[in-house]
């Protein structure tokens, strides 16, 4: 029986709960991209945690950020969106939270992982 | 080269698309005021230079692979190194091809040989974006065709 069966639409369990591996998965993408931004950046890597914001809490500008994403375009076969991402920015339709926070980030290169997979 | 126009590149000598590479030549000039100054008795082309004329010669590239829609602008410049002199009036084989094409950003390997020998070796990051303005669109498309830039092989690929 998996965890979808027999939940009502709306009321799934989290997907933590659901896979408890899930959340190495998630912390596998963590440290890789925790890493890459240490080295790239010369940040020590305890103070790089996933609620941490790229640009306001490590201090990394948009030049910097190019290198992180040239590293981590390459580490997982993606390309980041970084234009849509900025243009969504300043169109007001986004926050930097949901693409700079560090797990919201993750998040979507697991989607982008996984889009490419599909 | 025309190094008071900042024009570092003489000829695009090939462009493949499928490999995203570019090949060009140019030819440090004989006199210029700037060996006046760099050295008085020694003439050196400056290294700085050798790593814009990377920058062109990449640029052209990452132009030609957008189709003429945008533009690069040099941002990085990583373990440029410069192996040997380049005096006045050599002819230099630039050549680069692309690392990444990322979303708004290009990271490019170009080198500069000598007599089949490498010269300088740089890894640049460019900021690629739409023209500012049209007109200098216009202006890019005139520079290409005086490099000789294989316009054909753009529309065709």
């Amino acid at each position: 029986m998996t965890c979808d069966q027999g939940w009502p639409a709306g009321a799934r369990p989290t997907a933590k709960f659901c896979n408890p591996f899930r959340e190495l998965e998630m912390s596998s993408t963590f440290e890789t991209v925790a890493n890459i931004i240490a080295e790239t950046c010369d940040i020590p890597r305890e103070t790089i945690k996933p609620e941490s914001h790229a640009i306001e809490d490590l201090g990394i500008d948009s030049l910097d950020f190019l290198d992180i994403a040239f590293a981590i375009d390459k580490a997982f076969g993606i390309k980041l969106p970084l234009e849509q991402w900025t243009q969504e920015v300043n169109d007001g339709k986004a926050t930097t939270e949901q693409y700079f926070v560090l797990q919201n980030l993750c998040g979507r290169i697991d989607s982008l992982v996984a889009a490419k997979g599909a | 080269m025309r190094l008071e126009y900042f024009q570092l590149i003489d000829r695009i000598v090939d462009l493949n698309l499928v490999d995203r590479k570019i090949s060009v030549s140019a030819t440090v000039p004989q006199e210029s005021t700037i060996f006046e100054g760099h050295f008085p008795g020694h003439p050196l082309m400056p290294g700085v230079l050798l790593i814009e004329a990377m920058a062109q010669t990449s640029g052209w590239l990452i132009i030609a692979l957008d189709n003429f829609q945008r533009m690069p602008f040099l941002a990085a410049v990583k373990e440029a190194k410069l192996r040997s002199f380049v005096a006045p009036n050599t002819n230099l084989d630039l050549s680069a091809e692309m690392l990444h094409d990322g979303s708004g950003f290009a990271v490019t390997k170009a080198s500069i040989r000598v007599d089949g020998k490498v010269t300088c070796n740089a890894e640049l990051t460019f900021r690629v974006m739409p023209f500012p303005d049209p007109a200098f669109r216009k202006m890019m498309e005139e520079t290409a065709q005086r490099l000789e830039f294989p316009m054909k092989a753009l529309a065709n690929g």
